[in-house]
């Protein structure tokens, strides 16, 4: 009869800030894992899950400028399901939420499944969740789009500019290599993210370059421009760049037919 | 006996006391905290750019996701 433990995945998120947006229980896994693998974007944020956990291993040695972030995603999902694979109780600890934007952890989490062990994702606190704090935005008010800056360049998507757009990664924006660890090569994207958003916007509308306080030391940046200004804005690698909505669409008379309504009737209830 | 800047920063984002206190006067909180004069020096000069190059990875592991 074998004794021998069953390896596990449990992946929780640290926050974006450097300690305080770590839920109890996500603290507590990683307390109680045998190797806690971390992605976490600063230095405070792994010291506090080095003291939870001392038996910690870092994931970013394996970024390297000039190699595809495929491949080091792969290397980081492979790397985390070994572990798992020899029986130890794993946790990953990644920044912000750990399934937002984040390829290891949905990957990791599908192969330890498959393998018929035990795998879980805790939710945590993503910059978007942030950002709808710092700048007051309700995602339900306008409803909203939120996507990948790049995917949303190379591909044929429909932009409703009733709704907020939160575009990520706006900062590596048109950058096919995946090779580039900086922000300095957006310039292309920017102007063609411009010549879009013109075709549905005034030149005039403002949108917002947002960065949430990665230190508690300062507050969010928020730099407020005119559209016809994105070219000259400078984001960086944790910018996320918001286009407000352009107001409330108009009623859907046909739709509002079909449900017995009429749109006296629903403002009517709506100022109630 | 000088805290570090480490745990300043940590108390700081899950301590709801000193974070109100460092919001009304930022230099006196770091100082009365314990930190060492140059880290309170960083504080009182705004020199973010020094705390981050210090803490924050910021051309590595930011990047987790691909288009
Ligand atoms: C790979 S994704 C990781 C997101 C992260 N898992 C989360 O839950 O927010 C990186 C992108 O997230 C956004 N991001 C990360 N940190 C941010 C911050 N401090 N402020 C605003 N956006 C941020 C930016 O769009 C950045 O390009």
């Amino acid at each position: 009869m074998s004794t021998k433990q069953l390896g596990s995945l449990v992946v929780v998120g640290t926050g974006i800030s450097v300690a305080g947006q770590m839920t109890l229980l996500a603290q507590s896994y990683i307390e109680n894992a045998d190797i806690v693998f971390m992605g976490i974007s600063n230095k405070i944020g792994e010291n506090v899950v080095k003291k939870l956990n001392p038996n910690t291993v870092q994931l970013d040695d394996l970024y390297q400028a000039g190699k595809s972030r495929a491949i080091t995603y792969q290397q980081m999902t492979d790397r985390i399901v070994d572990a798992v694979k020899a029986g130890q109780k794993v946790c990953a600890a990644f920044y912000g939420h750990p399934g937002v934007f984040v390829n290891p952890s949905h990957g990791a989490i599908k192969k330890v499944k498959e393998l018929g062990l035990r795998a879980e994702m805790l939710p945590g606190i993503s910059a978007e969740d942030c950002l709808i704090a710092d700048l007051g935005i309700d995602p339900a008010h306008y409803g909203c789009q939120s996507y990948e800056a790049t995917q949303f360049l190379f591909r044929d998507y429909k932009l409703d500019p009733h709704m907020t757009q939160i575009i990520w990664q706006i900062g590596l924006a048109g950058e096919a290599s995946l090779g580039v660890l900086d922000a300095d090569h957006c310039k292309a994207g920017l102007e063609l993210y411009q010549e879009i958003l013109m075709k549905m916007y005034p030149a005039e509308h403002e949108i917002i370059l947002y960065e949430a306080a990665t230190l508690p030391l300062y507050g969010p940046r928020i730099e407020r421009f005119p559209l016809y200004e994105l070219t000259n804005c400078q984001p960086t690698l944790i910018s996320t760049l918001v286009v407000p909505s352009l107001g409330l669409p108009d009623y859907h008379q046909g739709r509002l037919t079909k449900l017995g309504l009429t749109q006296e009737q629903v403002m009517g209830y709506r100022n109630q | 006996m000088t805290k570090s800047l480490v745990d300043f920063l940590e108390e700081l984002d899950s301590n709801a006391e000193l974070k109100e206190a460092y919001l009304k006067d930022p230099v006196a909180t770091a100082t009365s905290y314990g930190l060492a004069d140059a880290d309170v020096k960083i504080i009182k000069n705004k020199d973010w750019d020094t705390v981050k190059s210090k803490f924050e990875n910021l051309n590595k592991d930011i990047k987790v996701h691909s288009y």
